[in-house]
């Protein structure tokens, strides 16, 4: 690794190819240049505290959109063929799902299990009452959104944070209608676990009071 | 369901932003309670409904004499042409304060930057995540943290 301070601005023919040589040999991982063959910046420890399955397990439960599986094993530090066995075997347990186009197979969280794995959490670490508290929370926290914002759904407060003066007032705004889509999603889990929370809770071997 | 069977979803494209945010927030979770500095784990507002987690810092795993310090971070998933916007903000007892940050703002380009209180406002400088799912970016903010209160 070199010091940022070892980034040299270029002065003469020889430095300039100097700082060709290390733009094609290094990359900056946030306060420091690498080298391009060093890991990015916490990949080995994150290596050292899981397993292969574990990380590719980790990128793929979490992704925003459908990818590949050779994204997959860049964003896992391990090989293609590592990602695409583990891959498999998610698919199998319906953590994730594939889908595809006239080229290739991608991947992305499966939304069943997720919206089962964060109703299992609500039926297992709370009462029917407590639900219902919560439930009032986030209607409560949407109902205050819609009264700042005067709009009636995230969407439209997205489209609103394209509209604004400064970079703060944006962010400020996609904040707020990313809590209000969260809210949204949560509620909706909250509301299945409280209508069917003496069925799911007898499934589960456990009544609360 | 096997990688390549008959029943493979066509290409849809199948993006939801509000489940992605939940499974980031998740996901941030996890690797938080995995990681040996962090010494506890919260959701808020609520431990099992939350917006934002927030982490114990163990001081003598990132440095000497260094104060309880506590990671706050948020995770904003929008469009799928949109990119994931985040912060990781660490502040200790002593009045530390700083974050990696990735959104909008008006001091440096692009969105990936890295801010520190400096009396009453902060200073900026860009910062180039080497990944943006969330796992990895646990990590890589985790060992900054550690370069730079060490």
């Amino acid at each position: 690794m070199l010091p940022v301070s070892t980034f040299p601005f270029a002065r003469t023919t020889d430095e300039v190819k100097t700082n060709k040589w290390i733009r094609d040999n290094f990359i900056r991982f946030g306060t420091e240049i690498r080298h391009m063959e060093d890991s990015p910046r916490g990949v080995e420890a994150w290596k050292e505290h899981t397993t292969a399955f574990d990380r590719v397990r980790s990128i793929a439960e979490a992704l925003d959109q459908a990818r590949s599986a050779k994204y997959i094993a860049e964003e896992a530090a391990v090989s293609e063929t590592t990602a695409h066995n583990h891959l498999k075997r998610l698919a199998e347990m319906n953590v994730i799902r594939t889908v595809a186009d006239e080229n290739a197979t991608y991947y992305e969280p499966d939304p069943l299990y997720g919206r089962f794995r964060t109703l299992r959490g609500l039926i297992e670490n709370h009462t029917h009452q407590e639900l219902l508290e919560l439930k009032a929370d986030l209607q409560q926290q949407i109902e205050a959104c819609q009264e700042q914002y005067e709009v009636h759904s995230p969407t439209d407060l997205r489209a609103r944070a394209t509209e604004t003066e400064t970079a703060a007032e944006t962010m400020e705004l996609i904040e707020d209608a990313s809590d209000w889509q969260l809210s949204r999603y949560q509620l909706s889990i909250l509301e299945d676990a409280i209508d069917n929370y003496e069925e799911y809770a007898a499934i589960d071997g456990r009544l609360h009071a | 369901m096997g990688v390549c069977t008959p029943n493979m979803y066509a290409f849809d494209g199948g993006h939801d932003p509000q489940q992605a945010s939940h499974e980031a927030l998740r996901q941030i979770r996890e690797q938080l309670t995995r990681h040996p500095v962090i010494t506890s784990v919260e959701g808020l507002p609520h431990d099992t409904v939350y917006k934002e987690i927030r982490a114990d810092v163990d001081p003598s795993a990132i440095g000497t004499e260094t104060p309880s310090g506590t990671l706050t971070v948020r995770w904003f998933v929008g469009d799928p042409t949109d990119p994931a916007r985040f912060t990781f903000h660490y502040s200790d007892e002593s009045g530390f304060d700083c974050g990696w940050h990735h959104h909008e703002q008006d001091h440096v380009d692009g969105f990936g930057h890295y801010q520190k209180r400096d009396g009453g406002n902060y200073v900026y400088e860009a910062f180039q995540f080497g990944s943006k799912e969330p796992a990895r970016v646990v990590w890589e903010v985790l060992e900054e943290l550690q370069t730079i209160v060490e």
